[in-house]
This record gives structure tokens, C-alpha cells and sequence, in this order.
């Protein structure tokens, strides 16, 4: 039989992010919280650990499916410098 | 090739746009290839915190995404006094912003030491500074 050493690791959530991860833990079928958890910890440990460019890939498109901008690269970075320049 | 990265071009790599996918695909280049290097100020990194909390993206995903820079093989130079003082010059005679003030003096003052061959910048900014300092597009930089 292979004995796996385990640690536990201790987080403290918002409120908010508590009832997500309990919504997220139902509609999901895992059997618990800490089951969620380590699930999401497994999948982002993957992510930093993919090549180099492939994880910007990733990180690109995560980026793009969480919080897709209107303005480009361009805008944004010359909104930057007029802030400097309002005062 | 030896580049100085001005911070417009490290923002695409987290958007969705034109040449983003060849910024990628440069910054492999540098991470693989022995003769290419790149660099920025350090500056560079709070331009693109301010950028990417500008494009509304969440402070995890932006504290991800400056942790994903730093570790390519990207060379982040100090501000040092000189710079600033090259850069207040700038300002003063060219009527420059801050910001493209200090990028262009940093990259004066290491365009020597570093063998630096150009500014790789888009299309639209520093477009003013093209007599000053040679400016190259994601569009015109030739990848192997």
C-alpha cells in the first residue's frame, strides 16, 4: 500500500468568495469544499507549470475570458502617460 | 536581435489584438534564442499594472500576469538618478510625456552597454520619437 504524505493548508476567504465556492462545490459535484479546492489548486499549479509559451497563451486567453477589454495595448498605455500629464 | 521593450507592446501579451500572438511568439524568441535580448525599464511594470487595472481586470489575474513577466528572460533596468536627469531634460526640451521621457533616456543609456539595435513599440506611440531613437513595430521585427 502507498502511503501519500498530505500537509494541510489553511485560507482565509471573503464572504463572498465562501458562498461561490459552496455554489460552485454543489453545482460541480464535489464531495466537499476542500475537494473544490484542491481541484482549482491542481489546475493552476498545471497552468504555471506549462512551457513557457504556452502559458502565455493561456494566461492570454484567461486574461481575454475574464475581464475582455475594449481598448488596446496602445490606448490603455497612452491613457497611462495623459494621467501623469492632467494634473 | 537586442530590443528595448516599450511597455505598449508587453500589454498585448495579456489582450486580444493585432500582433499580439507575434509578441508572444517574440518573447519565446528571446527565452530560446542566445542572440536575442530584450529589456525595459522597471518603470515599465507600473505602466502596465496601471494599463491592465485600466482594462478592469481583476487584482489576482494582474498580480498573475506581472509575475508571468518576470520570468521570461526579460531584463528590467533600474531608474537611476541619470536617467531621471536625462529624462527631466527631455520633458523640458521636447515637450515629452514623463513616462516616454524616462523610456526613451533609458534606453540611451543602454543602448551602448546592452547593444540595444532598437525600440520595439506599436504603430501609433512613440511615433514622435522616431528622429530621436530607432523605433521598430511588432509589424517590421523579423522572427526566426
Amino acid at each position: 500500500m502507498v502511503r501519500m504524505e498530505v500537509v494541510s493548508v489553511s485560507a482565509k476567504l471573503s464572504k463572498r468568495e465562501a458562498i461561490l465556492l459552496e455554489k460552485l462545490t454543489r453545482e460541480y459535484g464535489f464531495i466537499s469544499k476542500s475537494e473544490a479546492i484542491r481541484s482549482a489548486v491542481r489546475l493552476y499549479l498545471n497552468l504555471l507549470e506549462l512551457r513557457p509559451k504556452d502559458r502565455l497563451r493561456m494566461l492570454q486567453l484567461i486574461n481575454e475570458m475574464i475581464a475582455p477589454g475594449t481598448k488596446t495595448s496602445s490606448e490603455l498605455i497612452d491613457e497611462v502617460h495623459r494621467e501623469d500629464d492632467s494634473s | 536581435m537586442r530590443l528595448y521593450l516599450e511597455p505598449s507592446v508587453l500589454v498585448k501579451l495579456f489582450k486580444k489584438e493585432d500582433h499580439s500572438t507575434k509578441m508572444i511568439d517574440l518573447i519565446a524568441t528571446v527565452d530560446d534564442e542566445k542572440d536575442w535580448f530584450a529589456c525595459t525599464s522597471r518603470w515599465s511594470l507600473l505602466e502596465i499594472t496601471r494599463a491592465l487595472r485600466k482594462d478592469r481586470k481583476p487584482k489576482e489575474l494582474i498580480e498573475l500576469d506581472l509575475k508571468e513577466l518576470t520570468r521570461h528572460r526579460i531584463t528590467f533596468l533600474d531608474v537611476t538618478r541619470p536617467i531621471i536627469t536625462e529624462s527631466e531634460r527631455l520633458v523640458a526640451s521636447r515637450d515629452l510625456y514623463a513616462s516616454d521621457a524616462l523610456h526613451t533616456a533609458t534606453y540611451a543609456s543602454a543602448r551602448k552597454p546592452r547593444k540595444l539595435e532598437a525600440m520595439l513599440s506599436d504603430d501609433t506611440h512613440f511615433r514622435r520619437l522616431g528622429t530621436v531613437i530607432k523605433i521598430i513595430t511588432l509589424e517590421e521585427a523579423q522572427l526566426p
